[in-house]
């Protein structure tokens, strides 16, 4: 699989603003950068900065005030079968098992229901769930919910993945367990990942890089490469000084950043 | 202390060494009333029988005149006679056919005009104040217009039903299509679902159980309207029953009556609730599962 190579050019974002005769507020600055294919780019800075903006545009919800953003040479348009999305709330739908909610994405592109069953069946088995296949999500908690949601990204075989802060809402223990399944789903088939955090412990973990945001109107205003080799282990990970040292020079830019 | 108790308390004591998990178990209490279903059932023959017996009691006795209250055994006898006369056959067949034809004409009319409005922001904006003062029409004052225009047949009674139903389903279907989930809708975006797919795997099921409630009252509705257009003026009909019995004060058959229709609606709604658990059976589900 290969994924995408995600471009922005001198890209510059306003929101209007409500109240007539306010003029529009500027969330981002003139930004260019590339993310080639199969890496994985994390997006921190302190809220406001624009960097749900950036994704966003990435997943074509918004365009860009001035500048081009691009999906491999291509104007990024909603509801593109190679991209897959991840959000802070699973958004299971409440009256489908979970089984159903991991095939619906290959339902809505007409795969019929004994290949996407036992597509989903797979997936859910990958993510430790598939005893669960028949619960309801009522029936399961917020960690098992989530790694629903990570199966339902991922059962399409999406070749880029846009996700916003999918595991904030999860508790420690929790967050840490399903990121390491994620990353450990996400390093057999490597896909672009644009990956949006305001925890830089879990962007230092997880990317190859990682791209640091000012306060509002946002710009890059530190890029750092992370080259602890893969497969990781995050646990393991944690506790070395190789990601202490590298946390301190991140922390370092990202502080100033937050207390501006 | 006598010996047996001893022994006793000793087997117990062994018992608990002997198995472990039994020692953790928490101690048998009696479950509280509330969760016991023959405690429930025994309350209710108490209440009825209490309540019977007390106008029972005051009727037969004379310290209210029977004329106006009767009695619970002369309305078993009236409700007998009416059971081998027209009282099923006739009047609650013609009632609840005039209902269901009401009924599910204007839930299926009410149910596609809450999803036509919905799909078009501009028609809803436009039709949404006439509406309201429809709605707000005390429907039971249009029953001698229904019957001068339709006269007094099944038509006349179906449209007193229909009208109640129609705006009872409508109201509670667009609440229901309103309450998608905006994360839901955002989903089906980001996956590329076509409007037909959203509309049949985001939106109807979103409103489903909206739509049930606007049933369940809707039906309650029909029959409200239904009875009273019979009791202005009809040719069978429970309301016509229960109009010419209060006209020659026959009060146990006008209890036997009212008996009948409370038995009848009951069971409708209860088969309709069987239903509705079966389709929102996800609705009823609580977390089970804390943790993994």
């Amino acid at each position: 699989m290969s994924g995408k190579t995600i471009c922005l050019e001198n890209v510059e974002h306003f929101f209007s603003s409500h109240r007539l005769g306010e003029p529009p507020t500027r969330v981002l600055c003139q930004t260019s950068v590339t993310m080639p294919r199969q890496q994985f780019v994390s997006l921190v800075g302190p809220s406001g900065c624009g960097k749900t903006t950036v994704l966003n545009m990435a997943a074509g919800l918004v365009r860009p005030t001035q500048g081009n953003i691009t999906l491999d040479g291509q104007v990024p348009k909603v509801g593109d079968p190679d991209v897959g999305y991840l959000l802070a709330r699973d958004a299971l739908l409440p009256w489908r098992t979970a089984l159903m909610n991991v095939s619906l994405p290959l339902e809505l592109r007409g795969v019929n229901r004994k290949e996407r069953e036992g597509l989903a069946h797979k997936i859910l088995e990958e993510v430790g769930l598939g005893k669960f296949a028949d619960a309801y999500p009522a029936q399961l908690s917020h960690g098992m919910r989530q790694r629903v949601a990570v199966a339902r990204t991922l059962v399409a075989e999406p070749n880029t993945l846009l996700m916003d802060e999918p595991f904030s809402a999860l508790d420690a223990q929790t967050r840490l367990s399903v990121q390491q399944l994620f990353l450990r789903l996400w390093e057999r088939v490597q896909s672009t990942v644009l990956f949006v955090t305001h925890d830089l412990t879990e962007a230092i973990l997880m990317s190859d890089r990682v791209l640091v945001f000012s306060a509002r109107p946002g710009r890059i205003v530190a890029e750092f490469e992370v080259d602890f080799e893969r497969p990781r282990s995050l646990r393991e990970l944690q506790s070395s000084e190789k990601f202490h040292d590298l946390f301190r020079r991140v922390w370092d830019v990202f502080r100033q950043e937050v207390e501006v | 202390m006598t010996q047996l108790e001893q022994g006793l308390r000793m087997a117990k004591h062994n018992e608990v060494a002997a198995s472990p998990t039994k020692a953790i178990e928490a101690p048998k209490r009696r479950k509280p009333l509330a969760d016991r279903p023959l405690a429930v059932v025994a309350g209710w023959i108490v209440l009825a029988g209490l309540m019977g017996g007390l106008w029972e009691w005051a009727g037969r006795s004379g310290q209210v005149n029977p004329l106006f209250i009767s009695y619970p055994s002369a309305i078993g006898r009236a409700l007998l006679k009416g059971l081998h006369g027209d009282l099923i056959t006739v009047d609650a067949r013609y009632t609840f056919v005039a209902v269901f034809l009401g009924f599910a004409g204007a839930a299926v009319l009410g149910i596609a005009v809450a999803f036509a409005l919905a799909q078009n922001a501009y028609l809803k904006k436009v039709v949404d104040p006439f509406l309201t003062a429809l709605n707000s029409l005390p429907r039971v004052a249009l029953a001698p217009l229904f019957l001068m225009w339709f006269g007094i047949g099944l038509f006349s009674h179906v449209l007193m039903a229909a009208s109640l139903t129609f705006f009872v389903v409508l109201a509670n279907t667009t609440a229901g299509i309103e309450s998608v989930d905006q994360d839901h809708l955002l989903l089906a975006r980001l996956q590329g679902a076509t409007r037909w797919q959203t509309f049949r795997l985001f939106i109807v099921p979103s409103a489903l159980p909206g739509i049930f409630v606007g049933l369940e009252l809707g039906f309650i509705f029909g029959t409200l309207g239904t009875v009273s257009g019979e009791m202005i003026v009809g040719e069978h009909g429970l309301g016509v029953r229960l109009s010419r019995d209060a006209g020659i004060f026959d009060t146990a058959d006008y209890f036997g009556t009212l008996f009948a229709l409370v038995v009848i609606s009951a069971l409708l709604t209860f088969c309709f609730q069987i239903t509705k658990n079966r389709l929102l059976g996800w609705q009823r589900l609580h977390v089970v599962q804390k943790s993994h």
